[in-house]
């Protein structure tokens, strides 16, 4: 068993005392309590726990979606306390790739428009072809100008994953992505995630409820009442 | 990144999202509305000031009841004016087979008209656009009188004139009742010889002034230091009253239809902008994940709405061009004017007003879209925009008071409007609820479906309820209801009343015309003496001063007043307070009509002063009478006793009923009696209901308007609660209803909202004639059924055809993806 900020390489995020406390119905809930993590370059690591856990909201706090009450991540060597949202929004783009449970494609744009607005949104202006070509490598080759509502929760998915992917990012997010899939979807998605990661070199902070998902990492945190443990 | 080219990219997909053509429809529909209206009202008053010269005929125009001073004419000479004389009056002409027919006299001078051209044509069709006056000997008269006159010479007066030329346009060519009968324009110095105007007759004079600026202005200076009330001054500037008047009123009724168009459009706007700002909100969170700025995603929200804007401005304004050609097509002729081709300017004016109806009601759905936070796109749905949104609300009520403002430039009127809006939609809306209530306890248990539509009450359907309730009001209130309460006026019209009034009879005349009426006509009422007076003074103050800013007395004081004398009460008055003077009295006393003297607070006792022709009289109110005006009798402000007014010049006027089968005895009484003119009311009422009839129409079209906006209210209300009706459909599937019987029901829903605010429009337009007819006409009013079954059936089918077109999509949905929330 290792610490939740146990890494042998240079971190690409690291998380100290985080706590997040929400006004509920019978007084403040607790959602964090003092949770520390800390992701190496490169490595993948899995946080899992029941629905409820808090496991979504860390995910926010750590990737700079939203601010704790307590603590500080550093994201990319950067302190998100010191950044406003436009600096984080700022400090994600192009290095920073996120895939939903819900897909979140925008509707108004095709498939290759999705994918390569992520590249537009990092500066990089006329790489429409990589775009292309990485929805190529997912099997959407002939799926480059259907719009979302075209598509099957499975290719929604895949283009998420492109979209994520193509800047090649330090480090990606990836929030129950399974959750909207059947099993065959499901596998198919997770397997092209890890293999594009490997293949960019992409640290990888995935929350999953699914054990045998989490094994796939390098590491697995456990979420339980707010307390991050490693399993 | 730069949003233009995403915009550029989102516009493709936006042009076919339902929510968004919605909100184009909206705009194109309140462009078009403000367009029209602005369109015409800007070509007609601009032709008014560009023709402002020549519809005065002069640069400066001096008026009189009696003829202007030799003074004031010796005063424009030594300033080196250029001058001619007008005398307007009507009249009677006949034609070599002894015809009749009313006519409006004009004599003029030889150097008329001084600004802007006669133009006229020959009997072989030669036209000449600039003509001098008429020759001494000789008439030129409007086409309707060519073909009365068969080119032969007419009698005017004692003269036998010959026809020289046709008029085809007259530069101050007036348009009051009085000059609704055709134009015959003769020299000045034929009248003396005509025998149609002598002292007292009942003429308007006009002295026409032009010339250089500063000799005008030293003009107007010395005019202004004398005293001379019976003469009034006009200019450029106010040089057609009553035309501006028209203007302005057709301005602010076309003004404040269109601005009803564009308050619906706002909401329509408000509830589409709302639903496109949901559905916005999590795209722009996802684009904040990706490392898009808060600041760049509000640019492309707004970018993409005022894009969208700009492409509904086109559609809109040719929209309204088309309106405003109708509008001029029906109306146009009313103001005789040469209108100019339309101006960019009411384009500009209609974008202005969209652009703020847009800010107004679309701005902060769109900020809260932007403000989502951006930790939303990992919460199962998440990006909720609160729909209560008070200040939403608040920023909207302020936009709607901005642009009544902007409409009526107004404020008591938007106060005025804003409570009658609430007022009468709340009345709508309760009435809705109320007949929706009844119905529920109506239906039996077993007709589910229909219990099921009548339990959709929520204040969004009745608000549209009340939309559709008070377009469809108005618009049968001016299509069928005016013309009942038209006829139901016409029905309180004893049948005795005379159709014809004798105007311009001499002193010499009285007795042979009143033997003349009373051989051929059963005549059994009298000739009045007629004086034209103005009221001057009240207990030895000045009227001007004593009345100074009250409105309702100026309008006595501006104008001559017809003032009789009488040894006995008039049969058809009422004495209300007082006694009538026992004949004959050797004091000035005068009987005031009760309404004279409410409007100018004059009491029994008061000392009256009037101004008659140069003349000052004073008189002390002895009685007030109750006069029905409805009766079509002779009536008069003011009766005085013989002593007061008997040494002055007189004319003498009366009222006749000349029936079916009586003979027309009008071209005998021109024939023996020059210069006396017969004005036919029944064919100057039917000229009136002809005006209102197309004024009527004018305003219809300008209502299309807001039924259209009521419809796509009503198609963005369903676009805003489609996802909820989706459900509630698919709930009904799942527990076994049929494809048919949720048809069914999606038209139930519609057809018998429509048929509810059609019932209550209908309901509410009779209410309204109602008491248009007892308390203004004092008439008994049946309500036409033909109101109900319009009403009723007009709605049922309007409403209900839009509602099933706008709900066609959602039938076709599976019911399971609706369960899953995948909608």
């Amino acid at each position: 068993m290792t610490s939740p900020e146990q890494s042998d390489n240079v971190s690409v995020l690291s998380a100290q005392a985080l706590s997040r406390t929400v006004q509920g119905p019978e007084g403040p809930m607790t959602i964090l309590d003092d949770v520390s993590l800390s992701v190496a370059e490169g490595e993948a690591v899995a946080i899992v726990g029941p629905s409820g856990s808090g496991k979504s909201t860390l995910l926010g706090l750590l990737a700079g979606l939203d601010v704790p009450d307590h603590g500080d991540v550093h994201l990319l060597g950067q302190s998100l306390a010191a950044l406003d949202e436009d600096g984080r929004a700022q400090l994600r783009a192009g290095r920073v790739g996120f895939v939903f449970q819900s897909f979140h494609l925008l509707p108004g744009f095709t498939a290759l428009e999705n994918v390569t607005l992520a590249l537009e949104l990092a500066g990089r202006h006329g790489e429409q072809d990589a775009a292309a070509q990485l929805l190529g490598q997912l099997g959407l080759g002939s799926r480059l100008q259907h719009y979302p509502d075209q598509l099957s929760g499975g290719e929604q998915q895949r283009v998420a994953l492109a979209r994520a992917f193509v800047t090649r990012p330090v480090l990606l997010f990836a929030d129950e992505p399974t959750g909207n899939l059947d099993a065959g979807n499901g596998e198919k998605t997770i397997s092209l995630m890890f293999s594009l990661r490997e293949e960019f070199g992409s640290s990888l902070v995935l929350v999953t409820h699914d054990p045998a998902l989490a094994q796939r990492c390098d590491r697995s945190l456990s979420m339980q009442a707010g307390k991050l443990t490693a399993l | 990144m730069n949003t233009t080219s995403l915009v550029r990219r989102s516009l493709k997909r936006d042009l076919r999202d339902s929510t968004l053509r919605i909100l184009m429809a909206a705009l194109i529909i309140a462009i078009a509305a403000v367009a029209s209206v602005g369109f015409f009202t800007d070509r007609v008053s601009r032709a008014l000031k560009m023709q402002a010269h020549e519809l005065m005929a002069a640069d400066l125009l001096l008026r009189s009841s009696s003829p202007v001073p030799d003074a004031v004419s010796a005063q424009a000479a030594s300033l080196g004016l250029q001058m001619a004389e007008t005398v307007n009056f009507p009249s009677v002409v006949l034609n070599g087979q002894d015809d009749s027919q009313l006519v409006s006299v004009k004599a003029v001078s030889e150097q008329y008209p001084l600004r802007g051209a006669l133009s006229t044509q020959t009997a072989d069709g030669a036209t000449a656009e600039v003509s001098p006056a008429p020759v001494p000997g000789s008439v030129y008269v409007e086409p309707a009188l060519m073909t009365f006159s068969g080119g032969a010479p007419l009698w005017v007066g004692e003269l036998q004139l010959s026809v020289a030329r046709e008029i085809l346009s007259e530069p101050d060519r007036g348009q009051g009742f009085s000059e609704l009968a055709p134009r015959v324009m003769m020299n000045l110095a034929d009248l003396p010889q005509s025998g149609l105007i002598t002292e007292g007759s009942r003429a308007r004079y006009a002295l026409l002034l032009a010339g250089e600026a500063d000799a005008l202005a030293a003009f107007r200076d010395w005019f202004e230091a004398q005293d001379l009330p019976q003469l009034s001054l006009r200019d450029v500037d106010n040089a057609r009253p009553a035309m501006a008047r028209v203007l302005r009123q057709i301005s602010t009724y076309f003004g404040l239809a269109a601005l009803v168009t564009v308050l619906l459009a706002g909401a329509a706007i408000a509830m589409s902008v709302g639903q496109f700002a949901q559905e916005q909100a999590i795209a722009g969170a996802v684009l904040r994940t990706l490392g898009a700025r808060r600041r760049w995603v509000l640019r492309w929200l707004f970018q993409r709405l005022g894009l969208i804007a700009l492409i509904a401005l086109w559609p809109g304004v040719l929209l309204g061009l088309a309106v405003q050609a109708l509008l001029t097509l029906v109306l146009g002729d009313l103001f005789a004017l040469d209108l100019p081709p339309a101006s960019f300017a009411p384009v500009a004016y209609a974008a202005a007003v969209t652009l703020l109806a847009l800010a107004g009601f679309a701005s902060l759905p769109v900020l809260r879209a932007g403000a989502v936070p951006v930790v939303a796109v990992l919460r199962q749905g998440g990006g909720r925009l609160d729909s209560r949104a008070r200040n939403a609300l608040l920023l909207a009520l302020l936009t709607c008071v901005v642009l009544m403002f902007l409409q009526t430039g107004d404020w008591k009127l938007v106060l005025i409007m804003t409570l009658a809006l609430f007022l009468v939609t709340a009345v709508f809306a309760i009435g809705g609820a109320a007949i929706y209530r009844l119905l529920g306890r109506l239906v039996p248990s077993r007709q589910t479906l229909l219990r099921l539509v009548l339990r959709r009450r929520t204040p969004l359907m009745l608000l549209q309820l009340s939309v559709f309730g008070l377009t469809l009001m108005a618009m049968l209130l001016i299509g069928v209801v005016r013309g009942d309460l038209m006829r139901a006026w016409e029905m309180t019209i004893p049948s005795d009343a005379p159709n014809r009034f004798l105007v311009n009879v001499r002193p010499d005349q009285q007795t042979g015309v009143q033997a003349l009426l009373e051989q051929t006509l059963d005549f059994d009422g009298r000739l009045y003496p007629v004086t034209r007076a103005r009221l001057v003074s009240v207990n030895g103050e000045p009227a001007a001063e004593r009345y100074a800013g009250n409105a309702d007395a100026e309008g006595f004081l501006r104008h001559d007043f017809n003032l009789s004398y009488s040894d006995s009460a008039p049969a058809h008055n009422t004495l209300i307070e007082g006694q009538w003077w026992s004949a004959p009295a050797a004091e000035n006393l005068i009987s005031v009509e009760s309404g004279f003297a409410e409007r100018l607070g004059l009491r029994s006792g008061d000392r009256l002063g009037f101004s008659i022709g140069s003349q000052l009289r004073e008189g002390v109110v002895s009685n007030l009478r109750e006069v029905s005006w409805e009766s079509f009798q002779v009536n008069f402000y003011a009766i005085t006793s013989r002593a007061m007014l008997e040494d002055l010049p007189a004319m003498y006027i009366t009222g006749y009923r000349q029936g079916p089968q009586q003979p027309d005895i009008t071209a005998t009484l021109a024939r023996q009696f020059p210069g006396v003119t017969v004005i036919d009311t029944g064919r100057i009422m039917q000229q009136a209901q002809q005006i209102m009839a197309r004024g009527s129409l004018a305003v219809q079209s300008v209502f299309l308007f807001t039924l259209a906006a009521g419809i796509i209210v009503l198609l963005a209300a369903v676009r805003s609660s489609r996802a909820a009706r989706i459900r509630e459909l698919a709930v009904l599937r799942t527990m076994g209803a049929s494809h048919r019987q949720v048809r069914a029901s999606i038209w139930l829903e519609f057809t018998l909202m429509g048929a509810t605010a059609g019932f209550l429009a209908a309901f509410f337009a009779s209410l309204t004639a109602w008491l248009i007819a007892r308390q203004l006409l004092e008439a008994s009013y049946h309500p036409d059924p033909l109101v109900w079954v319009i009403g009723v059936t007009g709605g049922a089918v309007l409403v209900g055809i839009s509602g099933y077109l706008a709900n066609r999509g959602v039938l076709n949905r599976a019911p399971l993806a609706a369960l899953r929330g995948d909608v």
